[in-house]
C-alpha cells in the first residue's frame, strides 16, 4: 500500500507538468504495472509507457503541438532561456527528478544545434525511487572494497534507479561518493536540495558535462567513488579514463543487453582493453520483474 | 468676523486650487517615475538572463524585493508562477500589468515585452528588452518633457484658478 501510494506520488509529479485535462486522466488511468514515462506525440493520443509496454490513453484529442509547448512552458517554468543548453542536447531535467526528452526539428548553424524548433514530441520519464533494490548484490559488489563497476542493461529497464540504490548503499557504507549528475536523473536537485536521498557522504554536481564534471570532483571533492550515468560519448569515455588514472573507483552505466556487446562497440573498446571495469551488474527483466546479476567482466 | 470668515474661506479655496493642480501634476511626474523604474527593472532583467541564465520566478522574486511602482507588478508574477497556474507567462505578465498600472503608453510597451518572454533563448529575450526598453527610453522622454511643461502648467493653473474664486466669492 505505501508502495502504491510512493508511486503515485511520482506519477503526480510528472503528470503535474500536463494541462489539467491530461493531467486528470493519466492520473485516472489504471495500470498493472507502473507507469515509467508519459508519451506526448503530435497527431497521436497521449499515451503511458510501462515495462510491458505502451497504453493510449482514450478521452482525449489527440496531442497538438500547442499543447507540448505549453507542457515546455511549465517544465522550464517559463525560463527557457534557461533550459535551452539542455534543450540542444534532446533533453529537459523537469522538477522532481523527472527527464523529458525532446524531440522536433532542429535548428543548427555551422553545424552545431543552435536550439530545437517546432517540438514534434515528448518523452516525460517519470522518476521513481526504489530505496533497496541494490541491497542483494551490495555486498557482493563491496567485497574486498568495491572496484569499478559497469551496469548494463537496454534502454529503459532501470539503470539510473539501480545507480541510485547502490549510490546511497555506498555512501551509508562509509564511501564517500561524487556523482557527476549531468541530466538531473539521479539526485533530482531543485534548490540546491536533492530530490532523493543518496545517502550521508554524497556529493553531486548537476548539469556539467561528464569529463569536466570528473576533473572538477577529483580536484575539489576527494571522492572514493564517482558515479556516472550513461557512458555513451567520446567525453564520457575521456571521463572515465581520467577517474581510473586517479585511483578512483567508478561507477557507470550504459546502454547494452551484456558485456560482449558493448566491449564490441569501437566508443567503448579502449575501457575494454584496459579491462577497466571488473564487475558488471546487467539488469533483464523476466516476466515483468527486474533481475540484476552480478558478473565478473572477462 | 465677516471678513474673518470671508479670508478664512478664500484661503480654503486657494488651498483647495492649489492641491487641484498639484494632483494633476503628479499624475504627469508619475508617468515618469514609472518609466524610469520599468527601465531599471528591465535592465536588471536583461542583466540576470543574460549573464546568468536566471529562471523567470527567481527573478521575479528578486525584482519584487525592490522599491518602487513595479514592486506589486513582479511580486504578483512570482505568486502566480511558484503557485504553479496553467496559464502562460504572457498572459499573467499582460494580466498583472494591467492591474497594476494605469493605463499609457509606457504600460502598453511593457505589455508587448510578455509575449516574448519565457517561450525563447536568452539571446532572443535580450533582443526583446532592448527593444522595449529603447520604446520606454523614447516614452520616458516625452513623459518627463510632458512633466516639466504641463505640470507646472496646471500648478500655476491651481493657484491662479484658486485665487480667481476666492476673489470671486469676496
Amino acid at each position: 500500500m505505501q508502495d502504491a501510494h510512493h508511486r503515485d506520488e511520482a506519477l503526480s509529479r510528472a503528470a503535474a507538468l500536463l494541462p489539467a485535462p491530461y493531467r486528470a486522466a493519466v492520473l485516472a488511468e489504471r495500470t498493472t504495472h507502473p507507469v515509467e514515462e508519459i508519451r506526448l506525440r503530435a497527431g497521436q493520443a497521449a499515451a503511458l509507457s510501462t515495462i510491458l509496454g505502451e497504453t493510449p490513453l482514450s478521452g482525449l484529442p489527440p496531442v497538438t503541438p500547442p499543447l507540448l509547448r505549453q507542457v515546455l512552458e511549465r517544465a522550464t517554468a517559463s525560463s527557457y532561456h534557461a533550459a535551452a543548453d539542455s534543450l540542444r542536447q534532446g533533453f529537459l531535467p523537469a522538477p522532481g527528478g523527472c527527464r523529458i526528452g525532446v524531440c522536433g526539428m532542429a535548428a543548427m548553424e555551422h553545424g552545431e544545434i543552435v536550439t530545437m524548433r517546432e517540438v514534434s514530441s515528448l518523452a516525460i520519464r517519470v522518476a521513481r525511487d526504489h530505496p533497496g533494490i541494490a541491497l542483494p548484490i551490495l555486498d557482493r559488489l563491496c567485497r574486498e572494497g568495491f572496484r569499478n563497476t559497469l551496469l548494463l542493461s537496454p534502454p529503459g529497464v532501470g539503470k539510473t534507479t539501480l545507480l541510485r540504490d547502490l549510490i546511497r548503499g555506498l555512501s551509508c557504507r562509509g564511501y564517500r561518493v561524487s556523482v557527476a549528475d549531468e541530466r538531473g536523473e539521479i539526485a533530482g536537485m531543485s534548490g540546491g536540495m536533492p530530490g532523493f536521498s543518496l545517502g550521508p557522504r554524497t556529493d553531486v554536481l548537476t548539469g556539467m558535462p561528464k569529463a569536466q564534471a570528473a576533473t572538477l570532483l577529483l580536484r575539489a571533492m576527494t571522492p572514493q567513488v564517482i558515479a556516472l550515468d550513461e557512458i555513451s560519448a567520446p567525453g564520457d569515455i575521456r571521463a572515465a579514463e581520467q577517474i581510473a588514472d586517479c585511483g578512483t573507483a567508478l561507477l557507470a552505466t550504459m546502454h547494452a543487453a551484456a558485456y560482449g556487446e558493448a566491449a564490441a562497440r569501437p566508443l567503448f573498446a579502449p575501457l575494454a582493453a584496459r579491462r577497466l571495469f571488473p564487475r558488471v551488474v546487467v539488469i533483464t527483466v523476466e516476466d515483468g520483474v527486474r533481475r540484476y546479476r552480478v558478473e565478473e567482466a572477462s | 468676523m465677516i471678513l474673518m470668515t470671508k479670508f478664512l474661506g478664500a484661503a480654503c479655496v486657494v488651498t483647495a486650487g492649489t492641491l487641484l493642480g498639484m494632483a494633476r501634476a503628479r499624475v504627469y511626474a508619475r508617468r515618469v517615475r514609472e518609466c524610469e523604474e520599468m527601465l531599471r527593472c528591465l535592465a536588471s532583467m536583461r542583466r540576470e538572463i543574460a549573464q546568468r541564465l536566471t529562471p523567470m520566478p527567481e527573478l521575479f522574486r528578486s525584482l519584487s524585493q525592490e522599491s518602487g511602482v513595479c514592486r506589486a507588478f513582479f511580486a504578483a508574477l512570482a505568486a502566480a508562477l511558484d503557485a504553479g497556474t496553467e496559464e502562460p507567462l504572457s498572459v499573467l505578465w499582460r494580466m498583472h500589468a494591467e492591474a497594476a498600472f494605469p493605463p499609457s503608453p509606457a504600460r502598453e510597451q511593457l505589455i508587448h515585452l510578455g509575449t516574448a518572454l519565457g517561450c525563447y533563448d536568452a539571446a532572443a529575450e535580450c533582443a526583446a528588452i532592448d527593444a522595449a526598453c529603447a520604446a520606454l527610453e523614447e516614452e520616458y522622454r516625452r513623459a518627463d518633457a510632458l512633466s516639466a511643461r504641463d505640470g507646472q502648467l496646471w500648478r500655476r493653473l491651481g493657484v491662479a484658478g484658486g485665487i480667481l474664486a476666492a476673489v470671486c466669492l469676496i
